[in-house]
């Protein structure tokens, strides 16, 4: 891992303390990280689950895309999940991806835990 | 001519510290401070519940006048010398000539109640006033807060919309306020603690922090948790030194 991926990570354990935090080299300079019960909002079935995401070794200079969650996650009022949703796959597992993507990244800003934080706020206003 | 009411007020047991009402608030809060108005003179007073005779000693109340509770009516109430007096009922008074002869009333009328703030006062009927209120009351400018006096130093802002109850005292004070913040590790100062996340940017923006009005402000707190972020109508209380970050929004992909 770069020495800014080990920054970033120490700043997800920070930003999220009372969560368990699971790194692990990705083989590329970068990380898997998944950060566990998150409450992503009553209105989702289930309302806590993991957050995992992939910091590239690009990073910061590029995008943390890409965050997943439990498998099938669904709406309690059965509404259709929508746009930003999808069943994909996060590491060989089923999983709900949530695209969201920092079109206008701010290196020195966006971090890897706010672009955590932006993705649990855009879930929870749903 | 004023019609006067004797008033019957019965003693209260003087055992310990006194009686309980406001000389220790509940929660071991500090008491707070009490003053009387007497003659349109702010008279400090050492605690919610006294004496006449202390109203009298420390407004220096001379032997040939007696001293009147005032209500909003004209019935104003003669006190006797001997009675103990509940501040939080009425802390406005006056002196007659002891000789005038006195006409019993009904005092069905609201006593006036003389809230005071930097030693500056003003009479209203109504207790149940807010920050926001007094603030209009003394004419407050907004780069003040309100603080209630207590007989400690810790005084308590009171927010606008705040009750600023006269049973819980009458006695506040201003302090200018100047408070340093960061925004995305630049010192932002503020005139006033209670703002909206959109007036944290605007004035980080004013003092040249690089950020945009649409980025998303979050607070970092002391441990360097994140909350969720704070929207742009959303009331924030800032602290001396906390940290912000302002960052870009995201977008579907």
């Amino acid at each position: 891992m770069t020495p800014s991926i080990q920054q970033a990570v120490e700043e997800i354990r920070s930003a999220y303390p009372g969560h368990s935090v699971d790194v692990e080299d990705d083989g590329a300079g970068g990380a898997f990280v998944k950060v566990h019960d998150l409450l992503i909002g009553d209105q989702y079935v289930p309302p806590v689950s993991w957050i995992a995401f992939r910091i590239t070794f690009q990073y910061p200079l590029a995008d943390v895309y890409g965050h997943y969650c439990v498998p099938n996650l669904a709406r309690r009022d059965n509404v259709p999940l929508g746009q930003g949703f999808s069943q994909q796959v996060w590491r060989g597992e089923p999983a709900t991806m949530m695209s969201r993507r920092s079109n206008h990244l701010n290196p020195a800003l966006d971090t890897a835990a706010f672009k955590l934080a932006k993705v649990l706020d855009w879930m929870r206003s749903l | 001519m004023y019609i006067y009411c004797m008033q019957n007020i019965t003693a209260r047991t003087t055992e310990g510290h006194g009686p309980a009402v406001g000389e220790h608030a509940p929660l071991r809060r500090p008491a707070p401070k009490w003053a009387a108005l007497v003659d349109d003179r702010v008279i400090p007073m050492p605690r919610r519940v006294v004496s006449v005779q202390v109203i009298r000693d420390q407004a220096e109340i001379r032997r040939e006048f007696a001293v009147v509770r005032k209500y909003q009516s004209r019935s104003d109430v003669v006190l006797k010398n001997d009675a103990e007096v509940d501040l939080g009922e009425g802390n406005v008074f006056r002196t007659v000539p002891a000789r005038e002869e006195v006409s019993a009333g009904s005092c069905s009328e609201p006593a006036k109640l003389a809230y005071v703030v930097d030693d500056e006062w003003e009479v209203v009927v109504d207790p149940r006033q807010t920050g926001q209120t007094l603030r209009r009351l003394f004419e407050l400018p907004p780069d003040v807060e309100l603080l209630r006096d207590y007989e400690s130093p810790h005084d308590e802002p009171i927010a606008d919309d705040e009750a600023a109850t006269f049973s819980d005292g009458p006695v506040f004070r201003t302090q200018r306020v100047l408070i340093t913040i960061k925004v995305n590790k630049n010192e932002v100062k503020f005139k006033k603690r209670r703002v909206t996340g959109l007036e944290v940017k605007e004035t980080a923006i004013k003092q040249g922090v690089k950020i945009e009005l649409g980025f998303v402000l979050y607070r970092i707190k002391r441990d360097g948790g994140l909350g969720p972020a704070i929207g742009d109508s959303e009331r924030v209380v800032l602290h001396e030194c906390e940290e912000f970050r302002c960052v870009t929004p995201d977008d579907n992909s």
